[in-house]
Formats: structure tokens, sequence, C-alpha cells
């Protein structure tokens, strides 16, 4: 009988309720945003870091991954002390490089012609890269493969089955290239580290290492390891730094701990934002019960005169509040959603950021604790002025309800 | 007289008003028997609402006391006169106060969704009653549906919805025209030649007419009783 009374009040001012409970859904959904935002960049750039599983990215001393051209010299023989280590389980060497497709038909001797795309290039192993995962075609299975992202075809004018002239290493003062080769395009892959639209391809490491010339002779610009299961990361990269001092070894906390610092603005501000909508949804829910309870203190004293007790007749109103917040909750988690794959959309089109990168990220236990933070809160607007009005004086009320 | 249902000692209510007092009750002794049907009359402000809601626990006496099937209802902590106004006294007010939000049906189940009496058997009473009041095809009707005095018929039948052992009725034709006022009389009657002791505050008439019993207060005291022992 108290649900239905609850739901009976709340039916009474249908307009009302129905733009107290959007007033919560805005608010939930803010604080759910704010909640995908406040987290969601850390737990994206961990999910981009593990999508292969490797824990370690081992760099020239004093770099981060592919922020300076540096590279590592005697990458095979550190590649071999690498995978000889039993705490690692798997090494990948990965070279970087701007490879250049020449127009076709250009000749092999004498001044470069302008290239007709130039995409980033990684020369990789195959069987143990963690850059890229395939989408159409074939993986890289002989010296003369290439795989390509949409965005290389496009500059490229070229496709799958394509054979291609390419060169690296140029020289801009001799305007030649170190290297030039005939490659086929055998399939299509997402670059997991690449902005979407920036043309990109990956190459059988050997491949790019000679097409680079001297330059990248025996040379890679990153290793990525994975660490045996047991093993403590942390440790792994320690030792890992210690014997090999021409690299900087970087775990993914490592990592997360140095993005978490460059976001903290970002956390603060989506921890005020979020704090805020809180506090709006309580006090949208408070002051709608208190003015549903105040219309109806003359009710509340006859409920009260024919026996209701006082903690019913606050569960009754508590309940309206709660239904006003579940309601807004519930509409709040769809339309939250929705704007945050919106406002996701137009973040992610900012130039050079991974393509797989999101701001705002879904992490269930954090969603359900916000939301349901909110509908506690809304629980609680009922409370006091609930029990105010049912502690108001039975025989004052009603006979002034009786003269009003 | 039966045994008491209801016994007043030297009854006296104050209402501080600004730094005085206001006596609305001074000193009203009264016992009432188990079947009386009393009529409680005077003119306005003369203490007859405050004395029927000190009887039914909505209100405290500032001194002496006031029994109901012999529990001191002065007394009892809120909980208690709660569950007293519960399961011992039935409400009528001028003004119907029908929970406007549900049906003639629902607003008689109420005291017994809270007395937890189980959703069949108050289905069935909650029928039972409203036929009895002569509405029984006006269940599913809202008050607004409902005349003047069909809301109050329905807040007879929720009165007696607990089978309360006192029926307090506050100018309960107080709101309605004389021909409907007479059939809520006709009604009071019935239900107390069923057995149901009435108190009933009035400055009805043809209702004060109709009680075996007529107290006149004048100035918070009784002038007189028709039922008063010799």
């Amino acid at each position: 009988m108290r649900l239905r009374l609850a739901a009976a009040s709340l039916q009474r001012h249908r307009t009302r309720t129905l733009l107290a409970v959007l007033g919560v859904a805005v608010s939930a959904a803010l604080l759910l945003d704010m909640v995908m935002l406040a987290g969601g960049m850390r737990e994206s750039f961990r999910d981009l870091l593990l999508v292969r599983g490797y824990q370690l990215r081992l760099t020239p001393r004093g770099t981060l991954p592919f922020d300076t051209e540096a590279t590592i010299a005697g990458a095979a023989d550190l590649t071999a002390a690498l995978r000889a280590r039993p705490d690692l389980a798997a090494v990948s060497p990965i070279l970087g490089g701007q490879l250049h497709v020449l127009p076709a038909g250009a000749p092999a001797q004498g001044e470069a012609p302008p290239p007709r795309a130039v995409a980033f290039a990684l020369g990789v192993e195959p069987a143990v890269q963690g850059d890229y995962e395939l989408a159409s075609g074939a993986d890289l299975a002989a010296a003369d493969h290439l795989v390509t992202n949409e965005a290389f075809l496009r500059a490229a004018g070229a496709r799958v089955g394509d054979t291609l002239d390419v060169a690296a290493g140029f020289d801009p003062q001799l305007r030649s290239y170190a290297a030039r080769r005939r490659l086929v395009v055998v399939g299509t892959a997402r670059f997991f580290y690449m902005p979407a639209e920036q043309p990109a391809v990956a190459l059988p490491l050997p491949v790019l290492q000679a097409l680079r010339g001297p330059e990248g002779a025996d040379r890679v610009s990153l290793l990525m390891a994975r660490v045996r299961d047991g093993a403590d990361v942390e440790a792994v990269r320690a030792a890992v730094e210690r014997g090999q001092p021409r690299v900087s070894a970087i775990s993914t906390a490592t990592a997360l701990a140095q993005v978490e610092q460059r976001l903290s603005y970002f956390r603060q501000l989506a921890f005020v934002l979020g704090a805020i909508s809180l506090a709006i949804g309580f006090l949208l829910v408070t002051t709608l019960v208190t003015v549903s309870v105040n219309e109806r203190v003359g009710e509340i004293a006859v409920l009260r005169a024919l026996g209701v007790s006082k903690g019913h007749v606050v569960q009754q109103i508590v309940l309206e509040g709660a239904a006003l917040s579940l309601s807004g909750a519930a509409i709040g988690l769809a339309l939250g959603l929705a704007t945050a794959r919106y406002l996701n959309a137009i973040l992610s089109d900012f130039p050079g950021l991974p393509a797989s990168f999101d701001f705002f990220v879904f992490q269930p236990a954090a969603a359900w604790r916000a939301l349901g933070l909110l509908a506690l809160s809304g629980i609680a607007a009922g409370v006091y002025p609930s029990w105010r009005a049912a502690s108001l004086p039975i025989a004052g009320t009603l006979r002034e309800e009786a003269v009003g | 007289m039966n045994h008491p249902v209801l016994s007043l000692h030297d009854v006296r209510r104050e209402y501080r008003v600004g730094a005085g007092t206001v006596a609305a009750v001074r000193g009203v002794s009264l016992d009432v028997g188990a079947g009386e049907w009393v009529a409680v009359v005077g003119p306005s402000g003369c203490g007859k609402s405050t004395l029927l809601h000190l009887l039914g626990a909505v209100d405290r006496a500032t001194a002496g006391t006031v029994r109901v099937n012999g529990a001191d209802v002065g007394a009892m902590p809120d909980a208690e006169a709660t569950a007293f106004r519960l399961r011992t006294v039935g409400f009528v007010f001028q003004r119907f106060y029908l929970m406007p939000t549900l049906t003639a049906r629902e607003n008689v189940e109420l005291p017994m969704a809270e007395a937890r009496v189980p959703t069949r058997e108050r289905r069935e009473r909650a029928r039972e009653l409203l036929a009895y009041v002569g509405l029984g095809a006006r269940g599913d009707h809202r008050p607004a549906q409902l005349s003047g005095g069909e809301q109050q018929r329905v807040a007879i039948a929720r009165a007696l919805a607990n089978r309360p052992a006192l029926l307090l009725a506050d100018e309960p034709t107080g709101e309605l025209d004389a021909r409907t006022g007479a059939e809520i009389v006709e009604l009071l009657g019935r239900l107390n030649a069923d057995g149901t002791t009435i108190v009933v505050v009035t400055h009805d008439d043809s209702l004060a007419r109709a009680a075996r019993r007529v107290v006149r207060m004048r100035d918070g005291v009784v002038e007189d009783d028709s039922g008063a022992r010799p």
C-alpha cells in the first residue's frame, strides 16, 4: 500500500514528476560522464599498452617510445639476450621509419621523384608483433609483403594485391633513397598506436632495416617484452635495465603513473563537475519532495490520525524520492552513455591520437557506484522533510487544514 | 450503563498562545458505555473537537486522564498511541479526508494494510464495508468521482475497517446538504444499532436528536449531559 500511495502521489503531478526525473537524469548523465572521463583515459591507455600483453617497453636510454628518432644498435644481440632471459616470455623488436611510395615507372637511378604517398612504417617480426591486428587479407609471410591501414590505401591510391615501388632512408641533400624495393600489399590492419588518419604500414623488420640503409642496419627503435606468468613485472624491469645499460625499461605501471600525472587536471575537473552534478541531483529531489510534502501535511496528518505509523509515512515519502532518483538514474545511464559516445567521437578526432584511444570508458563498477550514490542521495533527500511532516502535531495540523 | 468504553476524568487541555495560555477543555469528566451513541454539541470554540481529539489520541490532555477500553491514552508513547488509533478508534472527519489518489476500495483497505491484514482478507472486508454503506458498486471510483455524501460513506467504511471499539466523528454532516446529511445520520444509526459505540461532535440538530445521549459543552466544560446519572 505504501508503494501504491507513493506511486499515486507521483502520478498526481505528472508533469512535475516528469520534469524532476528528467532533471535527475541530466544530473546522472553528467555524473556518469565525469566518472567515465575521470578513469576513462587511464583505462584506455592501459588497455592500449596491454592490448597484446606486453608489459615492458625498452627504448634507447633516456627516451620514451618513438619520442625521438634515436635507435638501439646491436638489435639482434640485444633481442637474443632478452629472449634468453627466463623471466621473459616474448620479445618483439620494432623499427620505425618513413616509407615513401614512389610513382609507377619511377627511374631506378638519378634524382628521386616526389613520392605518391608517405607512410609511417613499422618493421616487425610478424609472429610476435604487438602493433596491429589484421582487418582483411593476409599477414606478413614473406620478405616482399606489406600490411597497411586504410588511410595508407587511400593516400597511395592502392588496393590489397597491388605491388608498390617503395623506398626509405631519403637523403634530402642528395634527393635520393638509401634503398628501394617492390612490395605487395597483402592485407589491411588496424594499428593500435597510430591515429586513424595517419597512413601506416608494417613490413618485416629485416626489410625495413635494409631499406633504411646504414642507419637502420641491425637497429630497432623499441622492443616490447612480455613477462612470464608469475614473475614480478617491476623486478624484471629493474633487472633488464641493470643488465642492458643502453636501454630504458618502462613498465605499464610506470607509463600509467606518468599518464596519470599528466591527466590529473582532467580528473580534478571531472571530480568537481561530478560532485556538482551529484549535489544538483540531491537538491532537485529534496526540493521536489519538500514541495510535495508541504502540500500534503493535512493528508499526512490524516494518515497519522488513522493509525499509520511515523516510520511508514517516512517510508512512503522516501519511496517517492527513491522512485524519482532511480528513474532518473536509469534514464541518466542511457543519456550518459549516448553523450559519452558523442563526445568521444568528437575528442577522438583530435589529430595525433591513436585510433583506439577513448576518452570515455564505461567501467561498470565505477558507474554503478556513481549512480548508486546518486540514488542514495535521492533517498536521503526525502528523509528529513518526511520525518518533519510525520512529526507535526496531528490535532493542530487537522485544525489548520479544517480552517484552511 | 454498560461497562465504560471511554472514561474521562477532570480532563484539561490548554494551549500556549504567545506568552499566555488558552484553555480549550477545562475539567471534563465523562463516561461512555459500550454501544452508546453520544452527540457532543455546543457553540464553535467550546472545546468539542479538542475533546474528540483527546479521545482519539491525536492530542494529549494537559491534565486529567482519558481511558479508552481501560487504557490510559494520555500516557501512551507515540508508537503505542499510533497503534491505539489504528486498532481501537475509527475517525470520521468533516471534510472526509480520503486519499485522493486511491480508489474508494483502496481507501477502505488503507488502515487494514497498516494493520497487516492479509491482502485477500482486506479486499473482502473492504467489499463488505462498502456494501454496508451502500457503495458496493463504487469501489473502483476515486474520491473526485464521488459525491460528498458518498465520500463520507467511504470515510465511515474506512473508519470501521479494523473493527474499532469506538467511532469518533467530527461534524460528519457539516459539509453535506440536508438530504445527504440525513442519509449519513441514518447510516450512523444503523451502525450504532449493530453495536458500534459512537461519539459524534456536531452542530447538526438532526444528528444530535438521533443520538441517544447529548452532551452539551460551553467554554470548555460540560454544561449538560442527557445521559448523566442523577
